[in-house]
């Protein structure tokens, strides 16, 4: 055996909330003190397991099997050291195999399957574990049999619309166009949700993969990942995956010899919550102002650059990868009702267990805080949990049974959005949050429409005196009214959607505002 | 020739490198706030003929995104998580104590520019926040006992690696 194959892999998570927990010192140290030891080690940069109360989570590899030990602050690596960690020594901090542990064990990992266990960046780690397998077997099938599949999986768009995909694979498909673009929702901008940024950071290849999929099924050649600039490390990831997709010919003129050509962009964001919004993000690629557009004509006729274009949120786009691997058929006996599949739903906020729980439709929001969350941080009651982002439902307790499944929660007019979970103890104060609500779109609006652009500041003016106890069932009346103006006034979800934390916080908390 | 100053005409080089690029006004206003920080309004004019667009187009995108600030930046901008995730887990009494010890508002700048904080709608990092980001720094678990000896250590560790 030579020298090389004898270093001992340390497995570090460049994750974003791993960084920001030490992970970076982590590493430095680990390498800094292995060598004081006069041992050799290759420390990889992996993604996260998405189990942050955990993090940093270091796992050593030792004859092929993985030993975790977590979370591992700066100061306690030297105790590691001591505990002969990199020979699997025993110390209080040591998990053992993490994929055994009950957070992981309960979970469906379909769209998360590699993220946590690979090297994000190194094409032959991602080859080693399924990784484009799914795109040679597209390049021997017809986009009509991929849409079938698609159709028969009942993927709904996971960036909060829940809007069949294989309608927009289809359309784009049938499309008349010299040039036709793939574009990656990649601005989630929602509070309470990071699973985009956890595929960007843990898993690029992926995205790629599906991209390129997604590119042959509909006869586009170039492809856009329009990435929110508040992700600084899914940049750099994305980065190196793309240029070393491009070097293996993944990527690039006449792919793996097939003939076809694909390439993609990455595009920065520039700090604009409504540049989710797809007209608003393709006015945004295009270098414009980030403002929504009319529709018709839909992107899937007239998108970026006036041509053809299918625009998903990402975790849509790496849902393809199960899907076409199991089949539409399999892919679909996971779920709930008319939602089908795999989520990954984001445990954030004042929850003990945060992290990523990636599990079939159908979960109660009472099994997600509970049996994986653990209840809070802060050990206190929770008061309320909003789901779906900063225009998302907020719950009290009674309703903590719900499914979680999009239908369900159409009925009592909130979403699902892209899967943000927010658990809140009783220290939050409801009045405070709708004031939120109003003053988030204050700041964001597009300014396209007026009922968004100026109920927005009328909104919180109102909420302000709500709040400071004046005229209550006056300006509550007029919240009502205002919601009912923005609801239907506003061309897009920013201004339309802005009144369901407004009103479900209202009706759920009334106390709050009445008292 | 016209001999510019050295910022300018390295300003001017980001701005002819995307000059062919499809969209790509934005992505020079973005290598440009990248790299300086800010987008001076003295640049409009020459981003506006680069792109054949108006001066007053490129206005309207730059003040349009809050990450296009058109004045310089105080040397150390710290940015706050203000969304529901990190509220949740007591951001408000945090972001009360950041204001007090650098002694200015959200959105302002301390008056020997050292200090800035920028308010900013989620970082992803919702699971373990409050968050904020000291320039390229990102920091879990902020509250109003130990945001001060975090910026005290921030700035010790930049010292000593100065």
């Amino acid at each position: 055996m030579n020298k090389k194959t004898d270093k001992i892999k340390v497995y570090v998570p460049l994750d974003t909330t791993a960084v920001s927990l030490g992970a970076d010192i982590v590493a430095k140290k680990i390498s800094k003190l292995a060598k004081e030891n006069n041992q050799e080690v290759e420390i990889i940069r992996n993604g996260s397991w998405g189990m942050f109360w955990l993090e940093p989570l270091v796992e050593v590899e030792i004859n092929n099997e993985r030993i975790a030990y977590g979370p591992v602050a700066p100061e306690v690596v030297e105790h590691l050291f001591t505990s002969k960690f990199l020979e699997g020594g025993n110390h209080p901090l040591r998990l053992g195999d993490v994929q055994k542990l009950p957070f992981l064990q309960k979970q469906t990992r379909l769209c998360f399957e590699r993220v946590g266990k690979i090297d994000p960046v190194n094409i032959e780690d991602y080859k080693k574990h399924n990784g484009y397998t799914v795109l040679e077997q597209t390049f021997n099938s017809s986009p009509q049999h991929i849409i079938e599949e698609v159709k028969e999986g009942q993927l709904r768009g996971r960036g909060g619309a829940a809007f069949p995909t294989w309608i927009k694979l289809n359309s784009t498909l049938e499309a008349q166009g010299d040039v036709k673009y793939v574009v990656c929702n990649a601005d989630e901008g929602d509070s309470g949700t990071f699973s985009d940024r956890m595929v960007a950071e843990g898993d690029p290849f992926s995205l790629i993969e599906a991209m390129t999929i997604m590119g042959k099924t509909t006869g586009a050649n170039e492809g856009y990942i329009y990435l929110r600039s508040e992700y600084p490390v899914a940049k750099v990831c994305l980065t190196k995956a793309i240029e070393e997709a491009r070097k293996h010919n993944y990527l690039g003129k006449n792919i793996m010899g097939t003939g076809f050509d694909f390439d993609i962009h990455l595009r920065i964001g520039a700090g604009s919550y409504v540049c989710g919004e797809e007209t608003a993000l393709i006015n945004s690629l295009e270098g414009k102002r980030g403002i929504v557009r009319k529709k018709p004509p839909l992107p899937v006729h007239e998108g970026l650059f006036g041509k053809p274009t299918i625009l998903c949120n990402l975790i849509t786009m790496v849902s393809l990868l199960p899907i076409l691997r199991m089949g539409g058929k399999e892919y679909a006996k996971f779920g709930y009702e008319r939602s089908r599949g795999t989520n990954p739903f984001q445990l954030a906020g004042n929850v003990r267990y945060s992290g990523i729980v990636e599990v079939p439709f159908g979960i109660t929001v009472q099994e997600l805080v509970t049996d994986f969350g653990g209840g809070t941080f802060t050990g206190k009651p929770i008061k309320n949990i909003q789901i779906g982002g900063p225009l998302g439902y907020h719950m009290s307790p009674s309703l903590f049974d719900m499914p979680l499944d999009y239908e369900a929660f159409l009925k009592i007019e909130g979403h699902i959005g892209h899967g943000g979970v927010v658990v809140m103890d009783d220290t939050a104060h409801l009045d405070d949050l709708a004031r939120y609500a109003f003053r988030f779109c204050e700041i964001e609006s597009c300014g396209k429409c007026t009922p968004c652009r100026i109920g927005s500041v009328r909104g919180r003016e109102i909420m302000d005196e709500i709040i400071a106890g004046k005229d209550r069932a006056k300006n509550l009346a007029l919240i009502e009214e205002l919601c009912e103006t923005m609801e239907f006034g506003s061309m897009c979800a920013m201004g339309g959607m802005t009144p369901v934390p407004v009103r479900s916080a209202l009706k759920n908390f009334s106390e709050e505002f009445y008292q | 020739m016209k001999f510019l100053p050295y910022k300018e005409s390295k300003a001017h080089l980001i701005i002819t490198q995307h000059k062919d690029v499809k969209g790509g006004l934005i992505v020079a206003l973005r290598d440009l706030a990248d790299t300086f920080g800010y987008i001076a309004p003295s640049l409009f004019d020459f981003i506006a003929e680069t792109f054949s667009v108006s001066a007053v187009e490129v206005k309207g995108v730059v003040t349009y995104y809050h990450d296009f600030k058109t004045e310089k930046r105080a040397t150390n901008v710290v940015q706050v998580c203000m969304a529901e995730a990190c509220y949740a887990r007591g951001s408000s009494e945090m972001i009360e104590e950041l204001k007090n010890v650098l002694n200015i508002d959200i959105g302002e700048k301390d008056i020997h520019e050292t200090f800035e904080i920028e308010p900013v709608y989620c970082f992803g990092n919702c699971g373990t926040g409050p968050t904020i980001r000291i320039n390229e720094r990102i920091f879990s678990n902020i509250n109003k006992d130990n945001v001060r000896a975090i910026l005290r250590n921030y700035r010790m560790e930049e010292e000593e690696n100065e």
